[in-house]
C-alpha cells in the first residue's frame, strides 16, 4: 500500500484535531455531561472532613458559588448552648463551608440566625461566631426588627407575607446548614424548619399553623445547597435539649440541592416515617422537592470503612 | 496643694465609679470592693448575719471617722464631688444656724429610721442613701418609668440646685451615711482649732467648701474635714489637735446645751421607734399576695423587700432586659425594686448575673447550677385559649423553648398539646414570652416564697429515637 502525501496530511490533520478536542471534552466532563447524585450521605468523619469529601462528590463549591457572588450561610444558632450539647450546628462545619465559598471566589459570606435565646450569648457560646470570623465570614445582627423587610410569599397558603432578613433577600447564593434534631411539635427539625431563623415573627407561624407555614416559606426562595449536620443528633427533648443524654454521636452529614429530599433522609435517621413529618408532604405538593427517597440517586460514602 | 490633692482624689474616684457602673468592668471583685466602701449596702448583709467579702474594709471605713474625720465624704464620695463642683459655680451665702440645725435633725431622723427599718419587710433607705441614688443615676437612665424618673429628678436637683441655699445640702440633711459620719466625726479624736495667731480676717470662712467656719471657730457638725482651711489661712493659725475619741472638751460643755441635746436625741429615738412599728404593721399586709415575679435568689418577697434598696444595679447586667424597675404595683415598699416582666422578655437559664452583682445581698449569691433550680414561679396553661386545645392544631412554642423540659407535648385528641410538670418548672417565663396568643395562654404565677425545683437531669427518661443503621434510607 502506497502512502501518499495526501493521506499523510489527512491523517495528521485528523490526529491534531482529535488532540485538540480532548481538553474541550475535559471541560464538559465537569459540567453538563456528568450527572451528580441527588443526595450525598457521608458517615464516620469529623463535620469538616465529611463536608470536604461530600462537596467534592457534588462537583465542588464552584458549581454553586461563582466568582464575585455573595453567599448566605444559614446555620442553626437558636440556643445559648455549647457545641457538645448538639442544639446548634457544629461550628467547624460552618467555618469549613465559608472557607470553601471563599476559595470559590465569593465576594462576601454572611452568617446570621434569628435566635430563640439572647443573640449575643448564642453567637458566642455556640462557637459559631469565632469559627465564622476565623474563616473570614461576617456575623450579622438579627435581634432588631429594622433588619427585616416585609415580603409577599407567592402561593403561600397561610404565610402570605413575612418579614424576612435583608441578607436572605440580597445574597446571591443561600446555603442552609441545619442540625438534625427532634422537635416537640413537628417531630423533626432540619432544613425546611431552619428557615424559621430568617424571619422576624416566628410566633405567627406557631399561631396560624406551623406545618403549613414551614412548607409555605421556601416558596419565596429555596436554598441552593442544603447541608444537614447530623454529627450530634438530638433524639429527644428537642429542639433545645436538656442534658447531653438527649444527643447521640451519629457522625453523619447529608448534602443535597433538594432540601425536601435531605429532610426525608434525615427523618429516616430519627426513625420517623416521612408521613409523620407533616410539612414534608405539603412541601412536595408545592414542588419544592421530592420525598421519593427510594428512586433517588443517593451516594453513600464511608470516611473510614471498618475492615 | 491640699485643694488640688482633694480635687484629684475626688475626680479619680468619681471616674472610677462611673467606669464601674457603666459596666466596663464586669469583674465581680471590683464591684464588691466598691460596695464595701459604703456602709449602708453592707449593713443589709449584716442585718441577716451574713459577712460579705471585703467586710473588713467596711469596718475600716466605719471607724475611720473617729480618728481622721469624714475623709470619705471629703476626699472620695462622688455625690459630694458633684455638689462641690455645683457649689463652686453657684456659691451660696452664709447658711443660717436655724436652717442647718433643722437639716441635721432631719438627717438624724432619716439615719435612725434607716437603721431600724432594715429589720422590717420594707427598706426605705434607698430613697435617701447616696450610694443607691448614685447607682440609680446609671441604672435607670435608660429604663426609668415615671417613678424612677421622679427619684432621679429629685436627686439631681438636690445636687445641682440645692447648693444655692446650702452647700452640700444633700450630705447634711438627707444622706443617712452623711449623718452617721457626722455623728462619728463630732466625737472624733481629731480637732481643728484656731490658735491665738488668728486675726479674724475671715478668709477661711469664704474658702470653706461647707461654709462651717465662723469667727475662727469650726462648727464640727457641719465640717467634712477636708483640711482646706489649714491651707487657706494666711496666718497658718489652724492647728490639728488629738484627743481620745468620745471625750468632750470640758471647756466647751454647756449644761443648758447638754439638756437640749438629750431631749433632741430621745425625741429622735422615740420617733424612730414609732416609724419602725408603723412600717412593720402596715408593710407586712402587702406581702401576702403579689402579682409580680421577683428575681431568683430573693428567697422570699419579705426577705427581698427588707434588703433591696432599689439601686437597680441588676437591671444593668440583665442580658435579656427582663428586669424592670417597679412602680407602686406592690405598694410603697415596692417602689424602685425590680421585678420580672415576662410579656417583654424572659429570665435566661444560663445566667446568674443579677445574683452576683447585687450590692445589698437582697439577691443572695448562687452558683449557676444552683440558680438553675430556683423556682420563682409556676407556669399555668389556660386550656381555653391555648391553640392546640382550642383549634386542634399543633403550636408547641412554649415546649420548644422550655429549658428544663417541664413543658412536654402530650397527645390530646390526636393533637400534641402542652402540659406543665410543676416539679421541673422554675418560672423562667420563656414560655409566656414566646406564647403566640394574645392574651398569653401560658402565664407564670409568682411565688411569694421561692422554693427549689427538681434538677432537669432527673426529668423523665424517654426512649432514644434514632436509627441504628448506618444509612437508613
Amino acid at each position: 500500500m502506497e502512502t501518499s502525501r495526501r493521506t499523510l496530511l489527512k491523517w495528521s490533520l485528523l490526529l491534531t484535531g482529535y488532540l485538540f478536542t480532548r481538553p474541550i471534552k475535559k471541560i464538559f466532563a465537569n459540567t453538563s455531561i456528568t450527572k451528580y447524585p441527588d443526595l450525598i450521605a457521608i458517615k464516620d468523619g469529623s463535620p469538616s472532613q465529611m463536608f470536604d469529601v461530600g462537596i467534592a462528590a457534588l462537583g465542588g463549591m464552584q458549581r454553586f458559588v461563582k466568582t464575585g457572588q455573595s453567599v448566605l450561610v444559614k446555620p442553626n444558632i437558636g440556643w445559648n448552648r455549647t457545641p457538645g450539647e448538639g442544639a446548634n450546628t457544629q461550628p467547624d462545619l460552618v467555618g469549613k463551608i465559608i472557607e470553601h465559598c471563599k476559595a470559590a471566589g465569593a465576594s462576601r459570606v454572611v452568617v446570621f440566625d434569628n435566635t430563640c435565646n439572647e443573640m449575643g450569648a448564642c453567637y458566642e457560646n455556640s462557637g459559631i461566631k469565632k469559627a465564622v470570623e476565623k474563616a473570614g465570614g461576617i456575623m450579622l445582627s438579627s435581634n432588631d426588627e429594622k433588619y427585616y423587610v416585609e415580603k409577599d410569599i407567592p402561593g403561600g397558603k397561610i404565610l402570605k407575607k413575612a418579614k424576612v432578613h435583608k441578607a436572605f433577600l440580597e445574597s446571591d447564593v443561600i446555603i442552609n446548614v441545619p442540625t438534625l434534631k427532634h422537635h416537640s411539635s413537628t417531630k423533626m427539625t432540619a432544613s425546611l424548619k431552619n428557615f424559621m431563623g430568617v424571619i422576624w415573627d416566628r410566633q405567627f407561624w406557631h399561631k396560624h399553623g406551623l406545618n403549613q407555614s414551614i412548607a409555605d416559606f421556601p416558596l419565596l426562595r429555596n436554598a441552593d445547597l442544603t447541608v444537614i449536620d447530623a454529627y450530634l443528633v438530638m433524639t429527644k427533648n428537642g429542639p433545645r435539649g436538656i442534658t447531653t443524654d438527649d444527643v447521640v454521636l451519629k457522625k453523619m452529614q447529608l448534602i443535597s440541592t433538594d432540601a425536601v429530599l435531605a429532610d426525608t433522609a434525615a427523618c429516616k435517621i430519627l426513625n420517623l416515617e416521612p408521613k409523620e413529618v407533616v410539612y414534608l408532604k405539603i412541601a412536595e405538593d408545592f414542588k419544592l422537592g421530592s420525598t421519593d427517597i427510594k428512586n433517588s440517586n443517593i451516594k453513600k460514602i464511608y470516611m473510614n470503612k471498618k475492615a | 496643694m491640699i485643694k488640688k490633692i482633694r480635687f484629684f482624689s475626688q475626680l479619680s474616684f468619681f471616674l472610677f465609679s462611673i467606669i464601674l457602673l457603666i459596666g466596663w468592668v464586669p469583674n465581680q471583685h471590683v464591684h464588691d470592693f466598691f460596695r464595701s466602701l459604703h456602709f449602708f449596702p453592707t449593713l443589709n448583709y449584716l442585718a441577716k448575719f451574713i459577712f460579705p467579702t471585703f467586710f473588713y474594709i467596711t469596718i475600716l471605713v466605719f471607724i475611720a471617722p473617729l480618728f481622721i474625720g469624714r475623709i470619705y465624704c471629703s476626699y472620695l464620695c462622688p455625690v459630694g464631688f458633684i455638689q462641690d463642683i455645683a457649689f463652686k459655680i453657684i456659691k451660696s451665702k452664709k447658711v443660717t444656724k436655724g436652717f442647718s440645725s433643722l437639716c441635721f435633725f432631719i438627717s438624724n431622723f432619716i439615719l435612725i429610721s434607716s437603721l431600724l427599718l432594715i429589720f422590717t419587710s420594707s427598706n426605705y433607705q434607698g430613697i435617701f442613701d447616696h450610694f443607691t441614688n448614685f447607682v440609680r443615676l446609671f441604672s435607670l437612665t435608660l429604663a426609668a418609668g415615671v417613678v424612677g424618673f421622679i427619684f432621679i429628678f429629685l436627686f439631681i436637683s438636690c445636687l445641682l440646685i440645692a447648693p444655692l441655699f446650702s452647700p452640700r445640702f444633700f450630705c447634711q440633711s438627707l444622706c443617712p451615711s452623711g449623718a452617721l459620719y457626722r455623728i462619728l466625726n463630732q466625737h472624733s479624736s481629731l480637732d481643728i482649732i484656731a490658735a491665738n495667731s488668728c486675726n479674724r480676717c475671715g478668709i477661711c470662712e469664704t474658702q470653706c467648701p461647707t461654709l462651717c467656719i465662723q469667727d475662727g471657730v469650726i462648727a464640727k457638725e457641719a465640717c467634712i474635714t477636708c483640711f482646706e482651711c489649714l491651707e487657706s489661712c494666711p496666718q497658718k493659725a489652724f492647728d490639728i489637735r488629738y484627743k481620745s475619741p468620745w471625750k468632750n472638751n470640758k471647756s466647751l460643755v454647756n449644761k443648758e446645751k447638754k439638756r437640749r441635746d438629750f431631749f433632741k436625741t430621745s425625741l429622735l429615738i422615740m420617733s424612730g421607734i414609732l416609724v419602725f412599728f408603723t412600717v412593720k404593721k402596715t408593710s407586712s399586709a402587702n406581702l401576702i399576695k403579689t402579682n409580680l415575679v421577683i428575681p431568683p435568689g430573693a428567697k422570699s418577697l419579705k426577705n427581698f423587700y427588707s434588703s433591696c434598696t432599689g439601686c437597680n444595679l441588676c437591671l444593668t447586667v440583665c442580658p435579656t432586659k427582663v428586669l424592670k424597675s417597679g412602680a407602686t404595683q406592690n405598694g410603697i415598699s415596692g417602689i424602685n425594686k425590680p421585678y420580672l416582666d415576662f410579656n417583654e422578655s424572659y429570665c435566661s437559664f444560663e445566667c446568674n448575673a443579677c445574683l452576683n452583682i447585687c450590692p445589698t445581698g437582697a439577691l443572695s449569691h448562687s452558683e449557676l447550677a444552683r440558680k438553675q433550680v430556683i423556682k420563682i414561679g409556676e407556669s399555668k396553661i389556660d386550656e381555653i385559649s391555648c391553640i392546640p386545645y382550642k383549634h386542634k392544631r399543633i403550636c408547641g412554642s412554649c415546649a420548644e423553648h422550655c429549658p428544663t423540659g417541664a413543658i412536654q407535648m402530650v397527645s390530646i385528641d390526636n393533637v400534641l398539646a402542652p402540659k406543665v410538670n410543676m416539679n421541673f418548672c422554675i418560672g423562667c417565663g420563656i414560655c409566656q414570652k414566646v406564647c403566640p396568643t394574645n392574651p398569653k395562654s401560658i402565664q407564670v404565677i409568682p411565688l411569694t416564697i421561692h422554693t427549689y425545683a427538681y434538677s432537669p437531669k432527673n426529668n423523665m427518661p424517654k426512649q432514644q429515637q434514632i436509627s441504628d443503621e448506618d444509612f437508613p434510607f
